[in-house]
């Protein structure tokens, strides 16, 4: 029973650390720069505590008040440490950004620690309604976050297009939960688990289309083939800092309840796995596709992210269920995590006054002007296209070897071939800040929290690749 | 017991046929006289239209607007709370507590933006 | 004659619920103004919470969570309003009009 306040703590900490930093807001008695100290102390706490390990099996805290609601095991630990990992890299370099951006207030911290404590809700929830409830509190906090630059004319459509689509997947999502109810009376992941082993998923038609709902709008969300259209949009159009919380913190969230939903019962899986194994084949290629195609380099992370999807989605197939520890996807993430953010930490001090910088061209000759930063962003670069020694080449290394040794060669095969592809698109940029003469300066705000926080991360891919994983 | 039923099922279909049959009658076969006058729309007998229809409203009703929505739904939080307060005892009431503190937060939030001031 | 019995049928709730969510789809893909898809959005949440009241009604052996689902929803969806109606105000700021085909600067 002591334990159990532990395993909640971080997500306490942090809701009440962005209610604090709403309030504080509200008297704007602080400067931005000490709100963003605050919000990295209140994720670094939240992180700290999330170290005491808990063990693979689920831990279910505070049963009689939570009712089975909750869950934490070792894999909601290390995606809720991912997650708040991101939040504090955003954090650190957001405040660069602002300052050659002006339209920075106190609340963007607020509401991105918000969005923090719904992600740490969702990777925990063993219960559909408490998938809906948190997966609503990160969606509200990120279309504010999204159209924070309320000046900009491409800011505002882009979180109208994701407002609108958004509320789409929430109506489908909230649908599918009433189909399961109805179905099952019952919504908990393991009654849903329970039926499907004993009966099979089609022998019950509202179960099956209730969970299909659930799936596309969880789709939706992570940018999986079908639903992947604006996602290329919404990135262009948001703040620098806030795209890379997107691409980071929400994917790894996400990823994570896929993973209990899929994973939790493999019997859910196995009724699906040829319409996964279509939309993990089609979400690398049309992504691969679209990336090869952009000019502007937030489109074409945008892009990558679509890819970075399809690796993850091999490997929720892949994986096997019944010893499930989800120890390569969450490797995969925190290197993915690391190395996108690692880029927009750079972009968030690099891309100048008012996001001027956004073409491949603009960077023509970073590495003559700033050869640190070109360093870093090419260690980043050649983490996403999975080339050694980083931790990219290591995530995509463990990804197909679990998919080989599932049997899912095919999907091992695509997988490489897609990595092949995606070095096209990557190199690009590395060509172009090497092997071109630089007509700009690259002036920065003199920040320095954003820079040192991309050698943070150009360090942690380093030395992620480093560390071991059990398939 | 049988024949109430039908019968007052077809009473109820009768007049949800009848009615709009009737209005639809008198819409094709009655007279009617057409000029600037008629054509208005009734307004016990002051003219029809004063003002500008689509007039830009401030902002502040928009922003009124919508902290009324939001505050007005949490308050259907504590229905199910106030049914069942006896069972619940003293840890509803904590909770319930917790959740208006929360609440209360965003209203001082909302105080100190100055929202509430009106000019 | 089971037409008065109507209210006492879980597949009539089930159809109105499907015929709102149905309107909310069709509405979101072909209403034109921002205003317009944002009550075609609600509609999909009202059919989600009828179809739960109906469950909750004819089958649920647990009397109290799809009332209390059908609570969360509505609270989601007035949040989800008010954020919406403040960034379509936003929005009109800028372009001065609510028209989606206005909204064409960003091309996916």
């Amino acid at each position: 029973m002591n334990c159990d306040i532990v395993f909640l703590l971080p997500l306490f900490i942090v809701t009440i650390g962005a209610i604090l930093l709403m309030l504080l807001s509200a008297f704007e008695s602080i400067r931005l720069e000490v709100a963003s100290a605050l919000s990295v102390g209140i994720f670094a706490l939240a992180f700290l505590v999330q170290l005491v390990p808990i063990g693979l099996t689920d831990v279910l805290p505070f049963v009689s008040i939570f009712n089975g609601m909750l869950a934490v095991s070792d894999f909601t630990r290390i995606a809720s440490m991912i997650i708040i990992a991101c939040g504090l890299f955003t954090a650190m370099s957001a405040i660069s950004y602002f300052r050659q951006n002006n339209f920075g207030s106190l609340e963007f911290f607020s509401l991105m620690t918000f969005a923090v404590s719904g992600m740490l809700l969702l990777t925990m929830a063993q219960e559909l309604i408490t998938v809906f409830i948190a997966l609503e509190t990160v969606s509200l906090s990120i279309y504010v976050l999204v159209g924070y630059n309320r000046r900009n004319v491409l800011s505002s459509e882009a979180v109208l297009k994701y407002l609108i689509l958004g509320a789409f997947a929430g109506g489908f999502f909230a649908m599918g939960i009433a189909l399961v109810y109805g179905a099952l009376g019952d919504t908990g992941f393991a009654a849903i688990a329970a039926s499907v082993s004993r009966d099979g998923l089609l022998h019950n038609p509202a179960l099956a289309g209730g969970l299909l709902f659930i799936l596309f709008a969880l789709f939706f969300k992570v940018t999986v083939f079908p639903f992947h259209s604006w996602v290329v949009d919404v990135y262009d159009g948001a703040p620098i800092p806030v795209t890379g919380f997107m691409a980071t913190a929400l994917k790894t969230a996400i990823i994570a309840v896929l993973a209990n939903v899929l994973l939790l019962a493999g019997d859910i899986r196995e009724s699906w796995l040829d319409m996964l194994f279509y939309l993990t084949v089609l979400t690398l290629f049309a992504g691969n596709l679209i990336a090869i195609g952009q000019n502007s380099l937030k489109r074409m992370l945008a892009a990558s992210g679509i890819v970075h999807t399809g690796y993850l989605l091999i490997a929720l197939i892949a994986v096997s269920g019944d010893q499930f520890s989800g120890s390569v996807i969450l490797y995969y993430l925190a290197a993915y995590a690391a190395s996108t953010l690692g880029i927009f930490a750079s972009l968030s001090y690099l891309s100048g006054t008012d996001e001027k910088r956004k073409e491949f061209n603009d960077f023509s000759g970073l590495a003559k002007v700033r050869p640190y930063s070109a360093a870093a962003i090419t260690i980043f670069l050649l983490s996403m296209a999975g080339i050694p020694p980083t931790a990219g080449f290591m995530g995509k290394l463990y990804i197909i070897v679990t998919a080989y040794q599932g049997g899912h060669v095919i999907l091992a095969v695509l997988g490489i071939v897609s990595s092949i592809l995606s070095m096209w698109y990557y190199l690009r940029l590395i060509i172009a800040m090497y092997f071109h003469e630089a007509d700009d300066l690259f002036e920065t705000s003199g920040s320095r929290s954003a820079p040192v926080c991309a050698f943070i991360l150009a360090i942690c891919v380093l030395a992620l690749s480093l560390y071991p994983v059990a398939i | 017991m049988d024949l109430e039923l039908v019968l007052s099922a077809a009473a109820l279909i009768g007049l949800a046929v009848l009615i709009p049959a009737l209005m639809l009658v008198t819409a094709i076969f009655g007279p009617r006289a057409k000029g600037k006058i008629k054509d208005e729309a009734y307004e016990s007998g002051i003219g029809a239209t004063i003002g500008v229809v689509d007039q830009k409203f401030s902002v502040k009703f928009y922003l009124l607007a919508i902290l009324f929505l939001i505050f007005d739904i949490e308050a259907v939080f504590m229905y199910p709370w106030a049914v069942s307060v006896r069972e619940l005892g003293w840890f509803g009431f904590i909770e319930m507590v917790v959740f208006m503190l929360f609440l209360f937060t965003g209203l001082i939030y909302i105080l100190q933006k100055g929202v509430l001031n009106w000019r | 004659m089971p037409l008065l019995t109507l209210y006492d049928q879980l597949t009539v709730y089930l159809v109105i619920a499907a015929l709102l969510f149905g309107m909310g789809v069709y509405g979101l893909i072909t209403r034109r103004t921002l205003i317009g898809m944002l009550i075609a959005a609600e509609l999909l949440l009202a059919g989600a919470s009828i179809n739960f009241m109906a469950f909750n009604r004819f089958t649920a052996p647990d009397p109290a969570l799809g009332q209390i689902f059908t609570l969360f929803i509505m609270a989601i969806a007035a949040a989800e309003a008010a954020i919406g109606l403040s960034i379509v105000v936003a929005f009109y700021r800028h372009l001065k009009s609510i028209e989606t085909a206005d909204a064409a600067h960003l091309k996916g």
